[in-house]
């Protein structure tokens, strides 16, 4: 989601300079045309809360708008967005602490809400917290072979320091490396979501000609043979579609290799590491006594 | 959670700034942070979490269909009025009639009528353009429970003895902004 640095910046130097209330209030309103919708969004954005949440905190964060746009410091030289989501996630912490008081709450990694367990390997039983526990009983590399392709979303200060350490980069490179793994995560699922919603339509218009092949009587021999080349060429472009869905992403493949000194390393990491996790977590479901195969 | 303090917040931020390719900050200082961040868990997760917020931001895409209206974030302000209105969909109107207030939404197509009451308290009353299936919602902000939830059974709905405060009034996915004066 992106926010107008310049228009943002324009807004706040017109109310950092305001001298009367109108002015003060044109400039206010100029900043929520750019932000209003980011506010709203960034509980959902960054730690996946629920629209309930966000609606509160839109209207917590709307009362303070006054003082944080007084403390934006103009001459920095930093992106708006930057500056705004630090300030966002400490009125998020305030918010917290204002509406369940006496708590303390700090929001990390651990806060995110209701996320989606990837699918590392098939299995029937799709259960996050089990995939938590197996992940920390791997090695580290593996570990974060894991973590950096398929869950760069909840990879922590600690990750990072072990990243540095295992692949022998600086700070700076493996939180890069994170942040484009995050952006071609949520490309990959977009792409998905084009490909289901193709593979979808094919199917609702492929039902109706198979219907009509089988069920209609009065169908001629060349109205038969046209319906079952059209269904044929339907069905083609339909496997194509989900081979597409199989196949790994490109951009995600691209920017995870990075980590490795070539793309076959990378590879036999993360197979090596899907195997050992695996492995782990059979042995957790049989330790806890489960009797369901994973 | 926060930054140490060794490197003052800005600092810190246009290093963020330059991880998401932004640039800004020379070698020299992008090293003694990197230095210093493998030394400060504190910083580390901080800067951590920023990059994380920023990317998953970045990438993320709006979701309500209310704030993403062509006409965003407009405060309606009344003089005089029993309510000040804060949100995403224009609100027109504040005349009076009847002794209730009455300003009108388009989407959804509602009219909404405020009258105060001898004791103080306000009543809301809401009459759609058309049979209304979704639920409507009062609700103080960060309080757990709604004031009032519900799918209105005909084109009308009151909320009765509503006390002055501000508040949250959910009209499906459109979402109102309410600061009802004492």
């Amino acid at each position: 989601m992106r926010l107008n640095d310049e228009a943002v910046k324009k807004a706040i130097a017109q109310y950092q300079s305001a001298k009367t209330d109108d002015e003060r209030n044109r400039a206010i309103a100029s900043f929520r045309k750019e932000t209003d919708l980011y506010i709203y969004n960034f509980p959902r954005m960054s730690y996946r809360k629920s629209l309930d949440f966000c609606s509160d905190f839109f209207l917590y964060v709307v009362e303070r708008l006054d003082g944080i746009l007084k403390n934006y410091p103009l001459d920095a030289n930093i992106q708006f967005k930057t500056w705004f989501n630090y300030v966002l996630k400490n009125q998020a912490v305030s918010f917290i602490r204002y509406t369940r008081p006496g708590e303390n709450p700090v929001l990390t990694v651990d806060n995110i809400e209701d996320y989606p367990g990837p699918e590392i390997f098939t299995t029937d039983r799709p259960d996050f917290g089990a995939l938590k526990k197996g992940l920390a009983l791997l090695p580290a590399m593996d570990r974060l072979a894991l973590k950096f392709y398929y869950l760069p979303e909840l990879i922590d200060g600690g990750d990072i320091r072990e990243a540095c350490r295992v692949f022998g980069i600086a700070p700076g490179a493996a939180l890069s490396i994170q942040r484009a793994l995050i952006a071609a995560n949520y490309e990959d699922i977009r792409r998905l979501r084009e490909v289901s919603a193709r593979v979808t339509e094919l199917n609702t218009k492929i039902v109706p000609l198979k219907y009509r092949l089988y069920h209609e009587k009065e169908l001629g021999l060349g109205e038969k043979n046209e319906l079952l080349e059209k269904i044929a060429r339907m069905e083609a472009a339909r496997n194509k579609e989900i081979r597409k869905i199989e196949l790994p992403d490109k951009r995600l493949y691209q920017d995870f290799i990075s980590l490795f000194k070539n793309i076959r390393l990378a590879q036999y990491r993360l197979d090596n590491a899907r195997k050992r996790l695996r492995f782990e977590m059979l042995k957790l479901a049989r330790a806890e006594g489960g009797e369901n195969e994973i | 959670m926060s930054f140490c303090g060794k490197f003052d917040e800005i600092t810190m931020l246009r290093y963020i700034d330059a991880i998401a390719g932004h640039g800004g900050l020379d070698k020299e200082t992008l090293a003694a942070i990197d230095a210093h961040l493998l030394e400060c868990p504190e910083c580390l997760n901080e800067a951590a979490e920023l990059n994380r917020i920023g990317a998953a931001a970045d990438s993320a895409e709006p979701v309500h269909l209310s704030l993403n209206s062509p006409q965003p974030g407009q405060a309606a302000v009344f003089p005089n009025a029993y309510a000040r209105f804060v949100s995403a969909v224009p609100v027109r109107g504040g005349e009076k009639s009847g002794g209730a207030e009455i300003y009108r939404l388009d989407n959804p197509v509602c009219e909404i009528r405020i009258t105060r009451k001898a004791e103080g308290s306000y009543k809301i009353a809401l009459v759609f353009g058309e049979r209304f299936t979704e639920y409507v919602e009062l609700r103080s902000p960060g309080a757990p429970a709604p004031l009032f939830l519900k799918k209105p059974d005909s084109r009308e709905t009151e909320i009765r003895s509503v006390a002055p405060g501000k508040y949250g009034l959910a009209l499906g996915k459109t979402i109102l902004y309410i600061e009802l004066r004492a």
